[in-house]
């Protein structure tokens, strides 16, 4: 009954959405209008303070990898103007069997994280912020890679 | 089993390919093959040092049509160990990460999308077999949602779990964005986990932005987590000031939670991280990063702090190198370490060299006390590239050396195949 009460209101509001395209606001693009070169985006050298978001937030800075959990939250259609599901997937996906470094070993570029002797440091990264730890492996399958040592 | 299904999945696409050519002309098709072959040796429950050589294969489908209405995205992974030993608790193993058709209407900055597909709404960072739809309303408001069956919680059979929720935004170009957003999980019939998220985002004056995020635990009813930023651009400079608020019974609390993460709902901790980063976009294409940040405990009356300093030199594309220096200041000398990285991948190489990149990784860390008896841990990594058929192809090779707490004297050899077949 719920399903199909919550069908019934995703088809209402897909028609009122719809209905309302005059009064449309800002449309993120599916992709990025211009081709970028390849290197790591300082969106905020194009895009000005007027726009829907604040590019300068998605500059793609050295330690960005650590610090666009929010930006994911509030603007996923912005990530995807320029990266296709695929790259989201290869850290996020719901059960990956090798780590982001693994796989692309020779991306050093990426500062993937888990480099190196990562399976020691975690013991103090974990004791120091488990949150950190719990926002990738917080559920049964992403957590399978913990489970031979923390049962 | 979980191989077969990948292997039917992905036939099936192929052969819906290979069978329906004039639906393929009038579209754009494009697909991603990462292929693997490793080498190194582990311990398992029979043997020391066994050899292990995994395969892997990534494969990413995507097809969008002319009018760019329609699209599928599909992708996976797939593992044969190749050698007959005991390491992996299934020697094969695969998984589907994503298989949905996306309709994006014409208007309205519409769309919606149905399978299996991952989510980063708002309280939602979530895998989910179903349906989703974001839609604009009027001219400043946006709205998503989602429903169907969670991916993660699959080990137990997928009877009564259901996953719903989503987020409605509202915003004016250059000024603020506000969202509310909502999601419930359901295991075996069971609320497993129900929170409430609020998400800012401000332009301020003088190129300073705000954003953050909080979550509010339904279940417990009390807040989870509070996370803020700021950011303000003053030249060449970018300066991030940052705080994190978590409480531990509200954030950890899902009864689905694995461990270690179930004992710390019980624990009543509360977590405050403050900190700042300092990126300084400087001459010469370097870029210098300053990041500190203090992490105090409530209940254990104590704190950890952590520094780090990170300059890169920028060249064309992605060729650059970078050395990286990081202390933990822990809040017991067990939790204490100093690390230290220096990086390079480097495309300007000379026309006579046989590959178009190098790449090295050497990171060198010391533990404040030991582990497993070792008080330091030295890994190097060293990788060569090459592209062929217009960088359709990239064949790559890597060999790396670990001497840590875990692995003693330990070397690993990495050969890696990207295709990309339709990319313009």
């Amino acid at each position: 009954m719920k399903f199909v009460g919550g069908l019934l209101f995703l088809t209402l509001l897909l028609v009122y959405a719809c209905a309302s395209k005059q009064g449309s606001g800002y449309v993120f693009p599916s992709i990025h209008p211009e081709e970028l070169e390849p290197g790591r985006p300082i969106c905020s050298d194009c895009h000005e303070e007027n726009d829907r978001i604040v590019y300068a937030r998605f500059n793609h800075t050295a330690t960005f990898t650590d610090n666009h959990r929010l930006l994911a939250y509030q603007y996923e259609q912005a990530c995807n103007m320029c990266h296709q599901q695929q790259f989201c997937d290869d850290c996020h996906g719901v059960r990956v069997d090798e780590k982001p470094s693994q796989k692309n070993k020779t991306s050093t570029f990426r500062r993937t994280p888990h480099r190196g002797d990562y399976l020691a440091r975690h013991r103090i990264d974990g004791r120091v912020d488990p949150t950190s730890c719990f926002r990738c492996h917080g559920n049964p399958k992403t957590a399978e890679t913990c489970a031979p040592c923390h049962g | 089993m979980k191989i077969e299904k990948f292997v039917k999945v992905f036939s099936c696409c192929a052969l819906g390919c290979l069978i329906a050519p004039g639906w393929l002309t009038a579209g754009q098709l494009e697909v991603t093959s990462h292929s693997s072959l490793a080498l190194y040796e582990r311990d398992t429950s029979t043997n020391k040092s066994s050899t292990l050589i995994p395969f892997y294969e990534y494969l990413g489908l995507n097809y969008l049509t002319d009018d760019e209405a329609l699209s599928f995205y599909g992708y996976g992974w797939g593992r044969l160990n190749l050698t007959d030993n005991n390491y992996y608790e299934q020697k094969n193993d695969g998984e589907i990460l994503a298989g949905y058709l996306k309709y994006r209407f014409d208007k309205a900055n519409t769309s919606m999308m149905l399978g299996r597909q991952q989510l980063f709404s708002g309280v939602a960072n979530a895998s989910l077999d179903g349906l989703s739809m974001q839609a604009a309303l009027g001219a400043s408001f946006d709205i998503s949602l989602y429903g169907g069956s969670p991916v993660a919680l699959t080990e137990d059979g997928r009877s009564g779990d259901s996953i719903l929720g989503g987020r409605i935004a509202n915003y004016r170009s250059g000024l603020y964005e506000l969202g509310l957003s909502y999601k419930k999980v359901r295991n075996d019939s069971t609320d497993d986990d129900e929170k409430l998220g609020l998400d800012i985002s401000l332009n301020l004056p003088y190129s300073i932005g705000f954003g953050g995020f909080s979550s509010f635990n339904m279940l417990t009813e009390s807040w989870a987590e509070h996370s803020y930023e700021m950011l303000v651009q003053a030249g060449s400079f970018q300066i991030r000031p940052f705080l994190q608020l978590f409480q531990y019974d509200d954030y950890f609390s899902s009864t689905d939670s694995p461990n270690p993460f179930k004992l710390l709902a019980t624990t009543g901790e509360e977590l405050t991280v403050i900190g700042a980063e300092v990126d300084w976009f400087g001459a010469e294409s370097y870029e210098v990063n300053l990041k500190a940040k203090n992490i105090d405990y409530d209940l254990r009356g104590d704190s950890s702090q952590y520094i780090s300093g990170l300059v890169i030199k920028h060249l064309e594309d992605l060729c650059q190198v970078g050395i990286e220096l990081g202390v933990m200041n822990g809040d017991t000398s067990q939790n204490d370490y100093l690390m230290g990285r220096a990086f390079v991948y480097w495309t300007r190489l000379p026309e006579s060299f046989p590959v178009e990149f190098i790449s090295s990784d050497l990171i060198l860390v010391g533990y404040g006390e030991d582990i497993y008896g070792q008080s330091n841990s030295t890994f190097i990594s060293l990788g060569a590239g090459k592209t062929f058929f217009a960088k359709a192809l990239a064949l790559k090779f890597s060999l790396d050396y670990s001497s840590d707490p875990y692995f003693d004297n330990d070397f690993s050899a990495k050969l890696v195949a990207e295709y990309t077949y339709g990319k313009e």
